[in-house]
């Protein structure tokens, strides 16, 4: 499949913090969904790669195109950090002006139906929006200038879950255009198992995999036993493993096989919380 | 750039009202000729606050997710100063002169002279906002802001220094020089300008937003 | 169409999907020539990604329940319902003489493997 944004050898380092050499690239039409620790470099990865800061080496191609000296390019991406970026007392209408200023292909009667369907009312100062409102007005900026590309830093962080739903909708409706891609990070893992089709899991500053999420939520499993069953486990069908008061949990890459191999072991399908507690918090043979 | 001067004026739009008010308030204590400076300066010295309101809401890092790199963003800098410069001396000329008349602190003989002294006002405004820009972007506004006030005190000193020295040697100014010197802080400002802007934009580029 | 997806299963999602179409084709719920909804407007009905939708509708196509005409959408196959039956039942009894094979070579009584094949089969429905 033909890829929207190749990201190559991206480094960027910080005293006491490097994000070392990450490369992925992102298929057209699909949703790549980042996932990490808390200060595994996954808001470091999305800054380096959109050059909001330096770096050391690496290289990033939008549509086939250097994204790097190239700004015009970034007409096709939006883009929604985490947090809003306008001054409270402006209104959703002056950012609308801000934005037409800045982009040729702004789309007033989109941002119009954007903020009339997010019930934001244009004349009202920001700080006077709440939390969730103030998210949808990036989104609505962010997607008001005929982008191909989204990309989203824990956009959906501190949202219920209700709200959190209506901002995933509005996700799903922008990939109905085959053309259209998004690469978002969250800690919050159970909405990129509904919407990415694609996770990439980073930890530590570098990444671990870039699989299919169905291949990991049909595939993985975690096998809870105990020391003695521990024991007699080949490391080399495990990817990691963590000990608890009165159980081993393990990450198995193909639960099917290792619930053949290891009866009478208990076998749970693995969530992508699961993948990455093991990861994080577990041992790996190494 | 047009995007980044809108949200600079709509931003300080909202300091605006807060702004009148106090320059309406000067203009009841100082006489005209020195207002006209203030007002200058004031308007001039928004340039830091715009800064400020960047910082709050993490502007700049989102500005460059749009078509906009660092140099524009500098340049955007540049042109809002000039705008409140302009400003600044044209509310100053204006307020000045009609309480200066009302108040009877100006002679309407002395129209002319206000007038021309604007040209010097709106270079010193202009000097200072060129020297606070690379300062703020450097130091951020908070720290710039203090850097300011010391890094144009020292030249100030040192200008004046040199005036009274001149002076102790007998060098005698004359109307003609001391107009020109006027008329050309003007000019002088503008080309510090440009030659802040560059220096402005290496600054940044090496900051991470 | 009904399609109830449960993201708590062991089963994948696809194959969720797959089956519930294919016992709604069956069934004749769906009939021939009735358009599905395009992949993904079904990814975000069914609140799930695109790519797990498109791998559904892959395995349904692979099997001759449905058929995609590029530009003009997804509809339910012309289905030969009872060679369908005959193929499915015919891959059954293979599995099952490889069961009948094991238990006569190791010696389990027919009755055993007749109650485990009713366990399962009654534990499905």
């Amino acid at each position: 499949m033909e890829a929207i944004l190749q990201v190559e050898h991206l480094t960027k380092r910080y005293p006491g913090f490097a994000l070392e050499d990450v490369s992925f690239s992102l298929p057209k039409g699909t949703v790549l969904g980042l996932i990490g620790e808390n200060g595994a470099g996954k808001s470091t990865t999305l800054c380096a790669l959109l050059g909001l800061i330096g770096r050391e080496s690496g290289e990033v191609r939008f549509e086939g195109q250097a994204l790097d000296g190239n700004k015009r390019l970034k007409e096709g991406i939006g883009v929604v950090l985490d947090g809003v970026n306008f001054y409270e007392t402006l209104t959703p209408a002056q950012v609308g002006r801000i934005c037409r200023a800045a982009y040729r292909s702004w789309q007033e009667e989109t941002y119009r139906q954007y903020l009339h369907r997010f019930a934001l009312t244009p004349n009202k100062e920001i700080k006077a929006l709440s939390l969730f409102l103030r998210v949808k007005l990036q989104i609505a900026a962010a997607l008001s200038h005929a982008p191909r590309l989204l990309i989203l830093d824990e956009a959906t962080s501190g949202l219920d879950p209700v709200m959190r739903d209506e901002i995933l909708e509005v996700f799903w409706d922008f990939v109905q255009d085959e053309e259209h891609s998004i690469l978002l990070s969250s800690h919050i893992s159970t909405d990129l198992e509904r919407i990415a089709d694609n996770i990439l899991f980073l930890h530590k500053g570098r990444v671990r995999f870039c699989k299919p999420k169905d291949e990991l939520l049909e595939k993985y499993g975690v096998l809870r036993c105990g020391e003695a069953d521990f024991a007699r486990i080949d490391k080399a069908d495990v990817l990691a493993w963590r000990r608890e008061d009165y159980q081993w949990s393990v990450l198995v890459p193909d639960r099917e096989a290792a619930r053949r191999k290891y009866r009478p072991a208990v076998l749970d399908p693995a969530t992508l919380d699961d993948i990455l507690l093991l990861y994080v918090k577990g041992d790996q043979d190494r | 750039m047009k995007s980044l001067l809108l949200k600079d004026l709509l931003n300080i739009a909202h300091n605006a009202r807060t702004m009148a008010l106090l320059l309406f308030l000067f203009a009841l204590f100082f006489p005209p000729r020195e207002y006209l400076f203030i007002s200058a300066l004031l308007c001039s010295m928004m340039i830091v606050t715009t800064f400020a309101f960047d910082d709050a809401c993490h502007w700049p890092r989102f500005a460059l997710t749009m078509p906009v790199d660092k140099r524009d963003i500098v340049r955007g800098k540049f042109a809002a100063l000039l705008l409140f410069c302009t400003a600044g001396t044209g509310l100053g000329l204006v307020i000045g002169a009609l309480s200066g008349l009302a108040f009877r602190r100006l002679a309407p003989s002395e129209l002319p002279e206000l007038l021309f002294l604007a040209l010097p006002a709106w270079g010193l405004a202009l000097l200072l906002g060129n020297l606070a820009i690379p300062l703020v972007f450097r130091f951020g506004s908070e720290r710039g802001r203090l850097l300011l006030i010391l890094s144009f005190l020292v030249p100030a000193g040192l200008f004046l220094g040199a005036y009274r020295l001149l002076a102790l040697l007998g060098v005698e100014w004359s109307e003609q020089v001391v107009l020109a010197l006027l008329g050309g802080l003007s000019l002088l400002a503008l080309l510090f300008g440009l030659l802040m802007e560059q220096v402005s934009v290496r600054v940044f580029s090496r900051r991470e937003v | 169409m009904e399609i109830l997806i449960s993201s708590r299963s062991d089963r994948p999602i696809y194959e969720q999907i797959v089956s519930q179409i294919k016992a709604q084709i069956l069934s004749g719920a769906l009939r021939a020539g009735e358009a599905l909804p395009s992949m993904r407007a079904l990814a975000k009905s069914l609140r799930v990604s695109v790519i797990t939708v498109q791998k559904a509708y892959e395995e349904l196509q692979r099997d001759g329940f449905i058929e995609t005409t590029v530009g003009r959408g997804t509809f339910v196959a012309p289905l030969n319902r009872d060679f369908y039956l005959e193929e499915q039942q015919r891959q059954a009894e293979e599995h099952l003489l490889r069961a009948a094979e094991i238990g006569r070579g190791s010696g389990i009584p027919l009755k055993t493997l007749q109650d485990v094949l009713a366990m399962f089969y009654e534990e499905g429905e």
